[in-house]
């Protein structure tokens, strides 16, 4: 199901008075104050939110005593999908110093990771003691995936609430080479940084059903076959996957492929993320966009998302960061209206090879 | 939505205001009670755990996770059938349900046709 481009008749001046959502975001309403029916719904419930983390925090812990006592000979307890962005990075100094797992750092290089990323993701591997792989998939086969995204469209409306085209593509790969790989080394865990605006903690911690991963992958082969032909193969699953599923499931008593992003129930504070990361020989890239730490393509993909549907692809992350209090109503709109620099677009569109 | 202590709705009502309202931005020409969520696209995985989100704020239930399932989860008829056992099963433990309560009496309004 493709986008329709909804009839963007909302007030493009108009923001909410609590978040950073624009009168532009798909199905926005505003009170009589200025406020969104996002913040109207999150304030509602918003007493109920710190209950949730703790909940979700403590299903995570109770989940890694139950792994830790069936870990056998498995080889790892996690795997984590490694960007080498801030996020990522402090996600991945939790588990292995906080929760003391043992974690695969698995790298996705889309062919766009600034260098400064690549060198911390090595130095923070090193410091961390950890087992890192770097799976770079054939260069043009990706650039024509994303150029194609960024064409096609090949997402609904609801889906592009959350990222641009390109950058969907992108995380559907990665978040299927990452299942992928955790069903091949019998890893029970799949880890991502994701930050607490980006999706809900009720989503934190939970398993993938091999009946809803089947339905899913079927529905990334829709998506992405007309866009990658052959390229997709390396990253989707054979039907020996959903048996080796089966077996790890019935070995482990069901604690096999939880997905978890625990930056949900985690206290995040950028500041302190920044701080704490520092120590493990991270530096911040100087040529990423203002919502990137690892990626050179993001700011040109936010861009071209941007000027299409009438709002910025990280306004819903944001405005999620500044309800719960992350970050300052005026700190997201800066991180928002920050423009990408024409030098760094004009490099982006040469190597998409793009007029 | 916000659920009002009771008020006596149908689930498949409740549920079906808020996939259109969250999905389908108002326009739910062409969504039935049996239109598939992932086959039709509507529903991403990521949608699907936005309604796992809503169904344990608005309801107060827990979705265990081996209910994850498409036979709960994948068409509007599964899902309310789905809500209404673990809503009932809620109110049969004497526990609370959701962030404003439910009556009896809402709850008992949960007799869906099976298909």
């Amino acid at each position: 199901m493709q986008a329709k481009r909804l009839n963007m008749i909302g007030n493009k001046s108009k923001v909410c008075r609590q978040c950073v959502l624009p009168g532009t975001f798909p199905g926005i309403r505003f009170n009589s104050e200025g406020v969104c029916n996002h913040c109207e719904q999150f304030n509602q419930g918003a007493r109920e939110h710190e209950g949730a983390k703790a909940r979700y925090r403590q299903k995570f812990e109770q989940l890694l005593e139950r792994i830790r006592q069936g870990a056998g000979q498995r080889p790892y307890d996690a795997v984590m999908a490694y960007s080498g962005g801030k996020d990522s990075t402090y996600t991945l100094m939790m588990l292995v110093q906080h929760y003391r797992l043992r974690v695969l750092a698995l790298t996705f290089d889309n062919g766009f990771m600034s260098e400064r990323a690549k060198r911390n993701i090595h130095a923070v591997a090193e410091h961390l003691d950890v087992g890192l792989e770097t799976f770079r998939p054939a260069p043009k086969k990706i650039r024509h995936a994303f150029r194609e995204s960024m064409d096609r469209c090949p997402y609904a409306m609801k889906t592009l609430e959350r990222a641009s085209a390109l950058c969907n593509t992108c995380m559907n790969l990665v978040k299927s080479y990452v299942i992928k790989t955790a069903i091949e080394k019998d890893i029970p865990l799949l880890v991502y940084g994701w930050s607490p605006g980006q999706a809900p903690v009720q989503s934190s911690v939970f398993r993938m059903n091999p009946a809803v991963l089947r339905q899913a992958q079927k529905q990334l082969r829709d998506t992405l076959a007309p866009i990658m032909f052959q390229g997709l193969e390396p990253f989707i699953l054979a039907e020996r996957h959903y048996r080796l599923l089966d077996e790890a499931m019935e070995r482990s008593g069901g604690d096999f492929l939880y997905a978890v992003h625990p930056l949900a129930f985690l206290d995040y504070d950028e500041e302190n993320i920044r701080r704490t990361i520092a120590a493990v020989g991270w530096s911040a890239p100087l040529d990423t966009d203002a919502n990137s730490t690892n990626c050179l393509v993001n700011g040109y993909a936010n861009s071209i998302h941007q000027a299409r549907y009438g709002f910025h692809p990280y306004a819903f992350e944001i405005a999620g960061l500044v309800r719960y209090g992350h970050m300052t109503r005026e700190e997201g709109l800066a991180k928002l209206n920050k423009p990408v620099p024409e030098e760094a677009a004009h490099d982006i569109r040469k190597k998409l090879e793009i007029g | 939505m916000r659920v009002t202590e009771g008020k006596t709705m149908d689930y498949k009502s409740i549920l079906r205001s808020f996939i259109i309202e969250n999905f389908l931005y108002g326009d739910g020409s062409g969504f039935t009670d049996e239109t598939s969520f992932l086959e039709s696209g509507i529903v991403d995985s990521t949608g699907l755990l936005e309604i796992v989100s809503f169904l344990e704020s608005e309801f107060g239930i827990t979705v265990e996770d081996d209910e994850l399932i498409p036979e709960n989860f994948d068409c509007l008829v599964k899902l309310s059938i789905f809500l209404a056992r673990k809503h009932k099963q809620i109110l049969a433990e004497g526990k609370t349900a959701g962030s404003a309560g439910w009556t009896s009496e809402a709850a008992s309004c949960a007799a869906l046709p099976v298909k």
